[in-house]
């Protein structure tokens, strides 16, 4: 297995079972994963406890946007990818030019979008 | 107003003053008719006689009530007596009867008729037919009726955008009176950066064209930005020129706010079916791990269990699913034993739509395996399903008991995951699931707030 698919992942997704079957799908391709955050305190605990090299972002919480999670990435240059049931219009601004995968998507987009995103490769 | 040419009878051929009169009399545009003092008719022009339709020699000797409706009688006489005092009354409007009884609006002067000594030897009367004008008046009445009336703000203004008239809508839309606008330009309720809209509806307005429910924003008087649409039309005058424009501003305040409301809703609804799609592909793909086939009678099942989670929550306008409706909804294939073997005991508790949906799925699943291995899989067992709410934190059991004797399951499958992990995760809570002989044993508990909005006062 490449150094590459060993990298570490951070999942922000409200519903627990497309959570769980991210994770479970990204294991299955060599992929580490973080952990999975349904809101925006959890994840950046864990942005904050364990980091990560890039991260996936589901859009909209329920109750809250994942909009201060992208800020923080983007602060610390962690690339993140997008993914959300919303059109890009209706997006908030800091997902303007970030990859955005719209659900439901394929797993090998997915970790097509992660390699291209991760350093060196 | 003018004889006509054809009733014109010649210059007089005497230089006679009265024969002159008489001629000018008899020519007359309007009915002129002379009585005596007491009000017998003495003299009948050919316009009265146009007019009323009766011919001279019908009505001269006749009281002059003849023309005059009875209900008028009394005041008749006593204009009568004050002409034949001497006094002239002068375009006094009222009504006259015409031969067919048809009533004519009419302005009458009334004039006293001298003898060289100067004594009242009788009255003159003057009658000009106003049914027209009056008319014309009660229509002009009726439009100003409604224009006060109506709900839309009606305003109309110069070529120069000078105000001429502001109606009572406009008062209230705009906040500005008649009085605060009359002769002031429009360009007061207009804001800065669309001054420029005004130039192009007056030129609209000038080439005659009409600018229709065109959705802009005005000023109010307290300076609040309102929207509203306008509609603009030319004022022509009888030559058809263009002499000024009518506006009719309308609120569209509600409608806007109704169109965004339903803009946002579309965003939800596109979002949550997409959302709903990720779950039905992951719910595919947990089923299907490790080479399994999918039990496609199980998969409908789940998707079922969604769809009537679903429904609830479009019944309660998409805000909320009452806990009560949705363990109901999920034991629907069981409805019969509800209240029987199966007891359900709780507070009135709103869901959020997340909460609902995991809670929901936990339910089913629950409900699926008491029917295969629980306490529906004979006829004894029971199921006790309650809820509590206390000091912030939530409370939710699932107890089974009398069914088939039961063993811990031997492999973790999709069902257990949603019970334990996706639920708890979910919720941001812990759940314990026993499995004593006696039957399944389900508790969760978590902070209040993760599966409703409203804390922990809600619905008590």
């Amino acid at each position: 297995m490449s150094e590459r698919e060993s990298a570490r992942i951070l999942i922000v997704e409200d519903d627990p079972l497309i959570g769980f079957d991210l994770a479970v799908e990204l294991e299955a391709h060599g992929f580490a994963i973080v952990g999975v955050a349904p809101t925006v305190a959890k994840a950046l605990a864990l942005f904050q406890d364990h980091g990560c090299d890039v991260a996936i972002l589901d859009v909209n919480l329920g109750r809250e946007t994942s909009a201060p999670i992208a800020r923080t990435l983007a602060a610390a240059q962690v690339p993140f990818i997008a993914v959300t049931g919303y059109s890009l219009d209706q997006c908030p601004n800091e997902f303007a030019a970030v990859p955005l995968l719209s659900k439901p998507f394929q797993t090998a987009r997915l970790v097509t979008e992660l390699r291209r995103q991760l350093p060196h490769a | 107003m003018h004889a006509k040419p054809g009733a014109s009878p010649a210059m007089p051929a005497t230089d006679s003053s009265a024969t002159y009169l008489a001629a000018i009399v008899a020519s007359s545009a309007d009915a002129i008719l002379g009585t005596t003092r007491d009000g017998t008719i003495r003299s009948w022009n050919a316009a009265c006689e146009r007019l009323f339709g009766r011919a001279p020699d019908e009505m001269i000797g006749q009281s002059v009530l003849e023309i005059i409706p009875g209900e008028l009688w009394d005041e008749e006489q006593g204009i009568l007596a004050r002409a034949a005092s001497g006094a002239p009354v002068e375009n006094y409007e009222t009504v006259r009867l015409a031969a067919d009884g048809r009533p004519i609006e009419a302005a009458v002067t009334l004039s006293p008729i001298r003898d060289a000594f100067g004594v009242v030897i009788g009255v003159s009367s003057v009658i000009r037919d106003i049914s027209e004008k009056k008319q014309a008046e009660r229509g002009a009445a009726m439009l100003a009726a409604i224009i006060t009336s109506t709900s839309d703000g009606v305003v109309s203004k110069t070529l120069e955008g000078i105000v001429t008239s502001w109606n009572r809508s406009a008062e209230r839309i705009l906040g500005y009176t008649e009085a605060d606008m009359l002769n002031q330009s429009i360009r007061r309720i207009i804001p800065p950066e669309r001054q420029g809209e005004e130039d192009r509806i007056l030129a609209t307005v000038l080439a005659g064209d009409i600018i229709d429910n065109f959705e802009t924003v005005r000023i109010r008087n307290d300076g609040a930005l309102i929207h509203v649409a306008v509609t603009v039309s030319p004022v022509r005058d009888a030559a058809g020129r263009v002499v000024g424009a009518s506006k009719i501003v309308r609120d569209i305040t509600d409608k806007r706010q109704t169109r965004e409301q339903l803009h946002t809703l579309l965003a939800e609804v596109n979002h949550r079916s997409k959302n709903l799609l990720s779950l039905v592909q992951a719910i595919a793909r947990q089923m299907t791990r490790q080479g399994q086939r999918l039990d496609l009678d199980r998969f409908l099942e789940r998707l079922q269990a969604l769809a009537g989670n679903q429904d609830l929550l479009i019944q309660n306008d998409w805000r909320f699913i009452p806990l009560r409706d949705l363990v109901r909804s999920q034991l629907r294939t069981f409805s019969d034993a509800i209240g029987g073997r199966i007891r359900i005991e709780g507070p009135q508790i709103e869901l959020t739509p997340e909460a609902a949906q995991a809670i929901g799925m936990a339910m089913h699943e629950l409900a699926t395996n008491a029917a295969k291995y629980g306490a529906l899989a004979n006829d004894d067992g029971l199921i006790d399903i309650g809820w509590t709410r206390d000091d912030g934190r939530f409370t939710l059991h699932w107890i089974e008991h009398g069914g088939p004797r039961i063993a811990p399951p031997t492999r973790s499958g999709f069902g257990s995951k949603v019970i334990s992990d996706m639920v708890r995760l979910s919720v941001d809570g812990t759940v314990d699931v026993l499995f004593p002989t006696s039957g399944l044993r389900w508790h969760l508990n978590c902070p209040i707030e993760r599966i409703t909005r409203g804390g922990g006062d809600v619905g008590t």
